[in-house]
């Protein structure tokens, strides 16, 4: 089921990045995972092709295409490696930061060498907080942490939202033992005196619009998941035999699949149109939904796969591990789920 | 939080087992899981206590406490180590309890007393890469040559596979008479033709052995059958009866373990300068998560509570206990996790690891769609 919205040119590109994730990740995907390493070659390759400027206008070296295209590239590579998908969308992103809320000679210094990939970005994914214990510190994940030469993150300072932008030091410390989205690199910091120091500041307008952004391209990898997920599912249960029949042939497997779909489906079609609106609303809606269906539809998959959804040769558990990290990260889905039930009435 | 069905015997075992697991399992836990391999200094502390063999009378090596206490064993092992309970629970529901049901009493002396005492290791080979859920297509072929056993064929997913001394196994006699042409075995690690194969890389219970297992011209003396020669399936089955109950409270035991640590964190930890129980939507997952998990308890103590007052199958009771509780602890994993942010992504809380170990529990010992087939099959009759 496609959108009516998508254009021939965000087909085309849907083409491509899947001729890319084809060929440049899917045969190192399921290593790279258990390593808990980065794909940083393929991220060279697709800034070649023009994969990591995609925002960014032409005048500063970037592909200078829309949003959607963004979140289409973003999902088809999410369905070979959601970790490199979420790689793509935060260095795509941090490099839309820059473009809207750098200084002049920030964006010439720093846009050319990010839209061809010879810098990366990296992001703390986690606007919203996260629990700390009662007179702890906070902490911010850092996506693109350990690969990245520079990254950004925000901050209030006197209730004005602030982006700051540092290049990487020491303060970032690696994450090797997620559950999930094990190839993007993420890292932590705490943010203390010493995170905000030496760096760039800028001011955010209208954050809450920013971030909803964000998070829609964290949707579209959930997406990616979703369809992924279903994908192998409808081969796998094409392929099984149990009981001299098709596991395809059983009511219960074929129930499954049609939950699955509805939720595939309709995470789709909910993304690509908030993408297309300008509400905030909208964004936050799709993104929680989405991130949501996506534990739902691989929670499914890997019980269609049975034993062989629960070991490695497969992709279906790291689908399952990366959607249960997308769901929290950026703020739990639950508690997502409270604001945007205040939205609701407000 | 009370549980009535619990006698003070049941309940001193419990305590006793608690302090085990507080004290020798708790710290450990997350280096097994991130080691990635058995915990023999675990199990052999646990052997020594001869929880290895809780259910069996005494005269066969083991601690001659019912049924009841064997599955508070394996839940207050799961609730802070799921890795090793599936160890004990493929032992003692797998392999001892097949041998203790339909041994010989020269079986039950060179076998049953070894695997009760942990002097042994136990597993259970049934599923194979073509019979998973139908186990009754076993593939794995037995046949009688002058007064020895000859077996070929593989076993996939095979828990304990590797370190196991003794396995009991599933054959087929006569391939054309499906499940009625299917006959028991036990094997002894050593025999020759016989070995374990790949080890499996697995989303969880990472401290787990989960092998294939390789019968090549095997040869095995007349009286390693067990049981009746056709009737292998009657004897899975009746073990699978018992089996899911110890699923069943493997997957309630780490729901448990999540529930007490996401109490506990909730307490502690605030967002947004607020602690998280006095959220609305920190309470709602905590209250569910409470009140599905007395629901299963209730569930898997009855079905053990039947087998203590001597029923002889508890095929539906097993079935609803395991099916009801592997869901359940999946759903409950995952919200407390949610509760936990960023914290319940990484291994530094236990968060992840039970989320990873409990999906399991809805696919080993029959899937929740098998169960819901066992279960519809008490209820409408075959
Ligand atoms: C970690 C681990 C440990 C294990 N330990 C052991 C062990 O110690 N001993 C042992 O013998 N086995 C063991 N197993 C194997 C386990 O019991 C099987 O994986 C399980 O029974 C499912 O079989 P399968 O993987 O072949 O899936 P399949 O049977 O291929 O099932 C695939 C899908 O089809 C569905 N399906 C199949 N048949 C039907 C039907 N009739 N109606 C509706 N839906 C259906 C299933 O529910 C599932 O969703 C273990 C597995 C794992 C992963």
């Amino acid at each position: 089921m496609d959108w009516m919205g998508l254009k021939d040119e965000h087909k085309l590109l849907r083409q491509d990045m899947k001729r890319f994730a084809e060929t440049e990740l899917s045969s190192v995907v399921l290593e790279m995972d258990k390593k808990g390493e980065p794909l940083t070659s393929a991220m060279k390759k697709i800034g070649e092709i023009g994969g990591l400027g995609i925002l960014i206008s032409e005048e500063f070296g970037g592909a200078g295409m829309d949003f959607l295209s963004l979140i289409v590239t973003v999902e088809e590579l999410a369905k070979i490696s959601p970790s490199f998908a979420l790689s793509v969308a935060i260095h795509n992103f941090f490099g839309e930061a820059i473009l809207s809320y750098g200084s002049t000679e920030f964006k010439k210094e720093y846009l050319f060498s990010l839209s061809t990939g010879k810098m990366i970005g990296g992001m703390a994914v986690d606007t919203m907080n996260h629990p700390i214990p009662s007179n702890g510190c906070e902490e911010r994940l850092v996506v693109n942490g350990t690969f990245s030469d520079i990254f950004g993150f925000s901050v209030k300072i006197d209730e004005k939202e602030q982006f700051v932008v540092k290049k990487k030091g020491e303060e970032l410390k690696e994450e090797t033992e997620m559950m999930g989205m094990r190839s993007s690199g993420i890292s932590s910091f705490k943010l203390d005196e010493n995170a905000m120091s030496e760096d760039k500041r800028f001011n955010i307008d209208s954050a809450n619009d920013f971030y909803s952004r964000m998070r829609l391209l964290l949707a579209s990898v959930a997406c990616g998941i979703c369809q992924a997920s279903l994908e192998n599912a409808i081969s796998y249960s094409k392929e099984r035999h149990q009981f001299d029949r098709l596991i395809a042939s059983f009511g219960m497997v074929r129930t499954m699949l049609a939950d699955m779909a509805s939720r595939a489906y309709a995470s789709r079609i909910v993304v690509y149109q908030a993408s297309s609106v300008n509400n905030v609303l909208d964004r936050e809606i799709a993104s929680v939904f989405t991130t949501e269906s996506s534990l739902y539809v691989t929670d499914k998959g890997v019980q269609i796969y049975g034993g062989y959804g629960y070991i490695k040769d497969y992709p279906l558990e790291m689908f399952f591990r990366d959607a249960k990290v997308l769901e929290v990260f950026a703020g739990s889905a639950d508690y997502r789920k409270v604001l945007i039930g205040k939205s609701l009435t407000s | 939080m009370k549980f009535a069905e619990f006698t003070d015997r049941h309940k001193a075992f419990r305590d006793e087992v608690r302090g085990f697991a507080k004290k020798e399992l708790l710290d450990e836990s997350t280096q097994i899981d991130r080691k990635g391999e058995f915990p023999w200094h675990i199990i052999n502390k646990i052997k020594e206590r001869g929880w290895l063999g809780v259910p069996f009378p005494e005269k066969y090596g083991g601690l001659g406490l019912d049924a009841t206490s064997y599955i508070i064993l394996v839940e207050e092992i799961a609730r802070v180590c799921a890795s090793t309970a599936i160890m004990i629970a493929a032992h003692v529901s797998l392999a001892c309890q097949p041998i203790y049901a339909n041994g010989t009493e020269e079986q039950k002396e060179k076998y049953l007393v070894p695997l009760s005492r942990g002097e042994k290791i136990g597993s259970f080979g049934l599923t194979e890469p073509n019979a998973g859920s139908d186990a009754g297509g076993t593939e794995t072929t037995a046949k009688l040559i002058g007064d020895k056993w000859l077996i070929n064929g593989t076993k996939r997913f095979i828990t304990n596979g590797h370190v196991a001394d003794v396995i009991v196994f599933t054959a087929s006699q006569d391939r054309e008479k499906k499940t009625h042409g299917i006959s028991a075995f036990i094997v002894e690690k050593g025999t020759k033709g016989f070995e374990a194969g790949k080890e499996e890389d697995k989303m969880g219970l990472r401290g787990s052995i989960t092998s294939e297992l390789h019968f090549e011209d095997c040869e095995l003396p007349k009286e390693n059958l067990l049981g009746k020669e056709y009737e292998g399936f009657k004897v899975f089955m009746e073990t699978l009866d018992g089996g899911r109950i110890s699923i069943g409270v493997l997957a309630l035991g780490i729901a448990q373990g999540a529930l007490d640590y996401g109490i506990e964190y909730a307490r502690e930890y605030s967002l947004n300068g607020k602690p998280l129980y006095k959220y609305q939507w920190v309470q709602k997952i905590i209250a569910d998560a409470a009140t599905e998990i007395m629901a299963a308890r209730h569930l898997i103590y009855h079905a053990a509570n039947l087998k203590d007052r001597g029923e002889k199958r508890v095929t539906e009771e097993g079935a609803m206990a395991k099916l009801y509780a592997s869901e359940v602890s999946t759903r409950v994993c995952s919200k407390i996790q949610s509760i936990l942010g960023k914290d319940g992504l990484t291994k530094k809380y236990p968060l992840e690891r039970f989320l990873r170990d409990t999906k399991l529990m809805e696919i080993g010992e029959g899937t929740s769609e098998i169960q819901r087939l066992v279960i519809s099959r008490q209820i409408f009759g075959r």
